[in-house]
């Protein structure tokens, strides 16, 4: 067409740049930039009350994302994080947080090549400010910021079409409490369904059904590292996790991130899966006011199959109390989604590379999952 | 980038959508039309045109050239507005799929389970039957319309059943007192009492075992409906029933 033609390369767009503009862009008047300190417990839970009052609601704001302090913690504070990168925009009378944007460093692959990029995540801007244009200047000013680090390329997600994709994904859902999945409007009863029959067939095991299977530890790391690098070398859109950044992303945290290993009788690490933690609030409901949702993250079936492996997380996920399990089609997830009573969601989800460009990637080529 | 402008997302989409468009109705798009498209995309996208023109036995690109150049007095907005009109002038079908657009940028995007049974269509009141009635929880037509016997649909369940199953505490109250059969069964052997203790509905059991409901009947996987529930509440309140029980034959 004449819109866009197809790329067959693999590469950056624009050469880096050897003068970065050194002075912020300019705001609103009224506003001014800010570096948001995490360390400090107060600025953390400025960002916090930020996103959870402003962020990604679903079309029918029903639901919006509710990211914990201790979630924004292990998610923006990875090895090797840039404190500029956690860009704020205040007030300048009253000093309110009412924007923020921030990246993360990552070595990502695209195709065979390995690229340094950044992640850029968690753009908000407060509901009273959306007219304002404070949001083309904060990417603005991330993407300066990145750059003065001598980083010209990132990776982002986001729900809308953009241009231009890279890759396509979309949202699957695993009831696991299905009776307030109907309550709160999450899924509903079609009019000749019964309850009965929906909670008898989402009904799991009590206990995990693999013997062994054990959340990760400490020492399990190098091995475990192994294993997933090898696993993610065969997509087209990878990270390139460092032991530390893995030891980082997947060593358990209580409510954050949920990771399990199946170790053999030799004490090799052969499988592994996680899911994260990313709870909605639900808006507008007389008797539930959260959505419990865990994340499939990554997951590597070796000596067992995905569907076993992602069973006993969904068993995992049930006895910590989620009431759904979600999981993208990326991966090898197409092979379980439907044996396993995944239904479809209703969002799609983009990946965006900014100045590299690539062919298009099918989703079950795509092996990077943002939180 | 704007992820603030409505203008800007229907832009984008309206791009979007030209892609398949092409794809799939070639015939809707003149070569004119898709150069009027191209020269304001460019100006979007990339601002006034600023490339040499292509030379002279360039002739595909001296054309999308000066579809581009032309548009040096037109503002980004306009074109913007210019190019979302055209495509629906192309394409009246083309809705943003009914859905509104979101205010949200990156991230990950909320998603909840596709609702097949949003294509289901309502039905109009006159040609509701009772089941029709019990799943809303319109008691009142329920007893308006009372039959002489109570009706079991294809699967052999009751309006007692449904009832339970929607949690309709005022019409399992009333079929009850109407005398319906507490412990019916349906095609699975399942009684109303499994459906209440399935969906965890902590005063339906209470009312049903209180009301003479049989918890030792099982269903055809063999489970009661003790075995049914999940809830914590639930389970108390069958061991609850089963200590009263036992101390009301010991005495």
């Amino acid at each position: 067409t004449f819109t866009d033609e197809d790329i067959h390369e693999v590469g950056v767009i624009e050469a880096d740049k050897d003068n970065v503009r050194e002075e912020p862009y300019t705001l609103p008047p009224d506003f001014e930039w800010d570096t948001v300190n995490l360390e400090n417990t107060k600025e953390l839970e400025e960002v916090y009350k930020l996103l959870n009052e402003n962020y990604v609601e679903d079309d029918d704001n029903m639901f919006r994302f509710d990211y914990s302090a201790g979630f924004l913690k292990w998610s923006l504070r990875p090895p090797n994080w840039v404190k500029d990168w956690h860009c704020g925009v205040r007030v300048r009378k009253s000093k309110k947080l009412v924007g923020f944007i921030s990246a993360i460093p990552a070595l990502v692959k695209v195709y065979d090549k390995r690229q340094r990029m950044v992640e850029i995540n968690f753009l908000c801007v407060h509901k009273k400010l959306r007219t304002k244009r404070v949001a083309p200047v904060l990417i603005r000013e991330i993407t300066r910021r990145v750059n003065q680090r001598g980083v010209f390329q990132a990776v982002y997600t986001a729900g809308i079409v953009l241009p231009r994709p890279v890759a396509k994904c979309r949202y699957y859902h695993r009831s696991l409490n299905p009776k307030k999945l109907v309550e709160v409007k999450f899924s509903h009863l079609g009019r000749n369904q019964t309850m009965q029959r929906l909670v008898k067939l989402m009904r799991l095991p009590d206990e995990p059904q693999i013997q062994g299977i054990r959340p990760l530890k400490k020492a399990d790391v190098p091995q475990c590292h192994q294993l997933l690098s090898n696993y993610l070398s065969k997509f087209d859109l990878s990270p390139v996790f460092t032991e530390d950044e893995f030891a980082h992303f997947f060593l358990p945290r209580k409510d954050i991130v949920e990771s399990y290993v199946v170790v053999d009788a030799q004490g090799t690490v052969t499988d592994m899966a996680s899911f994260f933690i990313l709870s909605s609030s639900v808006m507008h409901h007389p008797d539930h006011n959260m959505l419990y949702a865990a994340y499939s993250f990554y997951n590597v079936a070796n000596k067992h199959t995905e569907k076993e492996l992602m069973k006993d997380m969904l068993i995992f996920a049930k006895k910590l109390g989620f009431d759904v399990f979600n999981a993208l089609d990326l991966m090898d997830n197409h092979v379980f989604l439907k044996d396993l009573k995944f239904g479809m969601g209703d969002g799609n989800l983009h990946y965006y590379l900014y100045n590299y460009k690539c062919p298009d990637i099918p989703e079950h080529k795509v092996g990077l999952v943002l939180q | 980038m704007d992820f603030n402008s409505v203008l800007e997302e229907q832009f984008l989409a309206a791009a979007n959508h030209l892609q398949s468009m092409v794809a799939n109705h070639p015939e809707k798009a003149s070569e004119a039309d898709l150069l009027y498209l191209y020269g304001r995309y460019k100006l979007c996208t990339e601002g006034l045109c600023q490339t040499p023109k292509p030379g002279f036995l360039s002739f595909a690109a001296r054309k999308k050239w000066t579809a581009w150049n032309n548009l040096s007095n037109l503002s980004r907005d306009k074109a913007m507005e210019e190019y979302v009109i055209k495509i629906k002038q192309l394409d009246p079908n083309w809705s943003q799929n009914g859905r509104k657009l979101t205010p949200s940028g990156m991230g990950v995007s909320v998603s909840t389970l596709n609702h097949c049974s949003r294509d289901e269509k309502d039905i109009i009141d006159t040609e509701k039957d009772l089941f029709d009635w019990c799943k809303e929880g319109s008691l009142s037509n329920i007893s308006k319309n009372k039959p002489l016997t109570w009706p079991k649909d294809s699967e052999d369940r009751t309006l007692l059943h449904w009832a339970c199953d929607r949690g309709h505490k005022n019409i399992v109250e009333y079929l009850i007192r109407e005398g319906h059969d507490i412990n019916c069964q349906d095609s699975d052997k399942s009684t109303p009492l499994h459906y209440a203790s399935s969906c965890d509905r902590e005063d339906l059991v209470d009312l049903l075992l209180h009301q003479g409901a049989d918890p030792s009947i099982s269903d055809a996987d063999g489970d009661t409906s003790q075995d049914c529930c999940s809830s914590s509440k639930v389970k108390e309140l069958y061991e609850e029933y089963f200590k009263n029980r036992k101390n009301n034959c010991t005495n």
